[in-house]
């Protein structure tokens, strides 16, 4: 639904009185800004100001134009035209440092970390205390645990290097460095996305607090629940455009959703699928288990010192087998350790009910029928130079080929049917990867175990960093795979999809097993999850 | 957005191999030819640079220069040949020249003993052997490629030196020159040689299962590892296939000049990595192609041959030599940012 009148217009309306004053008080105002690719247009024409002292959430589908709208702000992406003003200057378009210089400060997904420096080398990195010349450790120390007081967390011991530490607190000395070099303008891009729960709420309290002290913060999120809890103003991207803005109270979480897919019938289908998904937590597909089957795989003892202690758990065919628990809690090891990633495991394994080793390479794993999509998509599962169908084909190349010499004809045939399975769009099977967005590379990986199927796939946080639309189409992939008689090991930070897939949940605490829940014998919900890894008596068991 | 809808794009078949393509997407024909001549520079540039060369020196295109250009750069060639697989597959390979030298020594010496073609397969298997050492050295002991090669290039250079005694080895056999000398109907051996491993090297690499594999491991190793791929043997292969080439490149100058010597082509390996580089293959692996090779191997030729038939001195080759592999890399660089 556009709106016909301007949208700075109806904001002001909309959040007169309340917090929006002056112009004086507006932080960063946008004017008509477009940004077109060769292809395609990533922005446009978006107009909107942005009050001081608040938190901005910008939402909307992957390839909506919210994060291409922060990247404007922060000095990495030039627009094609238009006009972006902090407190009235012009801003130095695609010129970071002078944004930085301007008070605005990105914090990226991807942290600049530089892991062997300590905690306040970092957090002063690029801007150390000196004095003629020569680095004052001291003073970098005391000003550090200043501002780890002022703020609200706890300090770092002197001497640990940044690459020990957690993503969250990695993150803390990067929101820490923005403070040191007088940022007014915080830009988040997807802050919590590789957090943990508690870390979330540290977060979000903590982006509470800085708003307090006057810092304006513009985040882009796909968690609308966090959205709700900490933004003052909601701002709706779609297909490029600005298509709806307003104060947090006009906003639930229905209507973000619906502003965000529009009027797409497809995606009112998607987002059908995503009001399912409370449903679905509650009726437990039937037991694909038929009684006295060997299970494909059984692990027990599984141990990867200093990550995972004694996990035992089998997997039948047809099965969805969820590992829950908290953000280093040992899951993405104990998958790894699966496809003999982790040298160092230890512990008995059991294939179609016949001993075996633990795997000790990938292809070794490979030959027992597990296979694993990784959590780093571009990191580690694709060859982002390379286009669609050669990743779908890589699983097993030597089926499209004949007397040694592949077949581009039948590569193309082959792989379009497999990602056509997965919704992605057969016409852009001749695409580089890199050029895809996060859902449809998703969409590849999936497509790439389909073509050379093994008999156990482990997916490892298959939906983080993807819209809803192709959350939902990638979460029913899964589950038709596994009514076609493949088991899934699944891990996903987003506990309600671990719910609504899985048959059984192993949940993890500190890379021990905390518990087993098994569908058929009590509905699995996150807050059973939860308190099973708090070890807490499940007090929202009615619930 | 407009799209056009369209058949995935089969004609869309690159010697580039799975790198490049076109995709679904409308583009104008402004950008597409803009596309087009970003990626097919390299050639413009050579086609410019012969045109050149013809102008300042109009013998040029005579056959009589041609097959001189092609000839004496046909050893330098087959080694690029390898080259290319090692630095798709993310590798490097410094000690080509040792084994370039190596097996010029190895071919020289066992003429003496042994049949005349089965001492040209045996100084193949010299390079063989040290370009398996290679790749042990850098997939079993993880060691990486560039120091790993640095060490192997002095230690092969050695071993050379001491078999040879660090003297000139000139066989009697009268057929130790024909590889180098000879010609089949005009065309000299060494050509025919270098454009067969060529057309072998360019099918390999962009229409085998083993090329495809080599591009997923210097793309991404780690995805290629997880789809299956055996990232260390193909990486182990690159490696051989690297060390055969440049014995082949060997073994050819050793019978154009009927002399076998521990302490040639120090230059090879400097010449061997600008010629893949030139061509617009990346250094960070994962991207090129063998037809670029060939091209970076005529640019570098055409150059070498302008300045000898000017009469400028090898200082002045150097020099341009250098411009041109940095600007190539720049160029590179500048066209992957706008990508």
């Amino acid at each position: 639904m556009l709106r016909d009148t301007p949208v700075t217009v109806a904001l002001e309306e909309s959040m007169s009185g309340s917090v929006l004053a002056d112009a004086a008080d507006v932080a960063v105002t946008y004017s008509g800004v477009t940004k077109e690719y060769a292809a395609t247009v990533a922005l446009r024409d978006a107009s909107l100001s942005l009050p001081a002292g608040q938190v901005h959430a910008f939402v909307g589908e992957n390839g909506a134009g919210k994060s291409t709208c922060l990247g404007v702000l922060a000095g990495r992406i030039a627009p094609t035209s238009g006009e972006v003003r902090v407190w009235g200057e012009e801003i130095g378009y695609g010129d970071p440092r002078a944004c930085r210089r301007a008070g605005v400060v990105a914090i990226y997904q991807e942290l600049t970390i530089v892991p062997a420096l300590s905690a306040q080398a970092n957090v002063f990195l690029g801007l150390p205390l000196s004095t003629r010349g020569f680095l004052s450790e001291k003073a970098m120390r005391a000003r550090y645990l200043e501002l780890c007081r002022e703020i609200g967390v706890p300090a770092v011991p002197d001497g640990v290097p940044a690459g020990k530490l957690s993503v969250a607190e990695q993150q803390l000395l990067e929101i820490m460095r923005a403070l040191v070099s007088d940022a007014r303008v915080i830009l988040f891009d997807e802050p919590t996305a590789s957090l943990a729960l508690d870390e979330r709420d540290a977060l979000l309290r903590l982006m509470d607090r800085l708003r307090s002290n006057g810092i304006t913060l513009v985040f882009v999120s796909h968690n609308l629940d966090e959205v709700l809890e900490v933004a003052d103003t909601v701002t709706v991207f779609r297909e490029g455009s600005i298509v709806a803005r307003g104060a947090r109270q006009e906003w639930d979480k229905t209507r973000v959703v619906r502003e965000m897919l529009g009027g797409k019938i497809a995606d009112r289908i998607k987002h059908e699928l995503l009001e399912d998904a409370q449903a679905m937590t509650l009726e437990p597909p039937a037991p694909a288990r038929a009684a006295g089957a060997v299970p494909i795989v059984r692990v027990e003892g599984l141990t990867v010192p200093g990550a995972v202690e004694d996990v035992s758990f089998e997997i039948h065919a047809g099965e969805i087998l969820g590992l829950g628990g908290l953000v280093g809690s040992g899951r993405t090891t104990v998958l790894r350790a699966l496809v003999g990633l982790e040298p160092r495991a230890t512990g008995r394994m059991w294939v179609d009910g016949t001993p075996t080793s633990l795997p000790r390479s990938v292809r070794q794993a490979r030959r027992y029928g597990l296979a694993l999509i990784p959590e780093d998509r571009k990191g580690q599962g694709l060859v982002l130079g390379m286009d669609a169908m050669n990743n779908v084909a890589l699983s097993d190349l030597g089926s499209v080929s004949r007397g040694g010499l592949l077949s581009r004809r039948r590569m193309a045939k082959q792989t379009t049917a497999m990602a056509e399975s997965f919704g992605f769009r057969g016409d852009r099977i001749g695409e580089l990867a890199r050029n895809l967005s996060g859902g449809n590379q998703q969409k590849l990986l999936l497509a790439r175990w389909r073509f050379c199927p093994p008999r156990i796939l482990l997916a490892d946080e298959p939906t983080r960093g993807i819209d809803i639309g192709a959350k939902a189409e990638i979460m029913s992939s899964l589950e038709a795979m596994a009514q076609e008689g493949l088991g899934i090991i699944v891990v996903s930070s987003e506990l309600e999809e671990v719910c609504a897939l899985s048959h059984r949940v192993v949940v993890l605490a500190e890379g021990r097993m905390a518990g087993l829940l098994e569908r058929h014998e009590t509905s699995i919900t996150p807050s059973r999850i939860m308190s099973t890894a708090f070890g807490l008596e499940d007090v929202h068991a009615a619930a | 957005m407009l799209r056009l809808k369209r058949q995935p794009s089969l004609a869309a078949a690159t010697a580039d191999g799975g790198v490049a393509t076109f995709g679904g997407r409308e583009r104008s024909t402004g950008q597409m030819v803009g596309g087009i001549l970003l990626r097919y520079a390299i050639v413009f540039v050579l086609v410019v640079l012969a045109i050149v060369s013809n102008v300042l020196y109009p013998g040029f295109f005579e056959w009589g220069n041609l097959r001189n250009i092609l000839s004496q750069n046909a050893p330098v060639g087959l080694v690029a040949i390898g080259m290319t697989f090692v630095m798709i597959a993310g590798g490097f390979d410094l000690s080509v020249s040792a084994i370039f030298a190596a097996a010029g020594v190895a071919a020289a010496s066992f003429t003496g003993h042994m049949p005349i073609g089965l001492a040209f397969l045996a100084a193949l298997g010299v390079g063989l052997v040290g370009g398996a050492v290679n790749g042990a050295i850098v997939t079993r002991l993880k060691v990486n490629p560039f120091v790993a090669t640095l060490g192997t290039a002095s230690a092969f250079s050695g071993l050379a030196l001491l078999y040879s005694h660090s003297q000139p080895i000139v066989p009697t056999h009268t057929g130790f020159t024909w590889l180098g000398t000879a010609r089949w109907s005009g065309v000299p051996v060494s050509v025919v040689i270098f454009f067969a491993a060529f057309a072998i090297g360019a099918v390999v690499l962009s229409r085998t299962v083993f090329g495809r594999s080599v591009y997923a491991v210097g793309g991404n190793t780690e995805a290629a590892r997880l789809a299956g791929i055996r990232v260390d043997l193909i990486r182990f292969v690159t490696y051989t296939i690297t060390g055969l080439c440049a014995a082949l490149g060997g073994i050819i100058i050793a019978s154009q000049t009927g002399v076998g010597q521990a302490d040639i082509g120090a230059n090879i390996t400097l010449d061997s990595i600008a010629i893949v580089i030139i061509g617009g293959t990346s250094l960070l692996g994962g991207e090129g192609a063998m037809w670029r090779t060939l091209v970076g191997l005529l640019i570098l030729a055409t150059i070498n041959n302008l300045f000898d038939s000017l009469a400028l001195d090898t200082a002045a080759q150097s020099l341009v030599k250098g411009v041109i592999v940095v600007g190539a890399v720049a160029l590179d660089s500048y066209t992957r940012r706008r990508h």
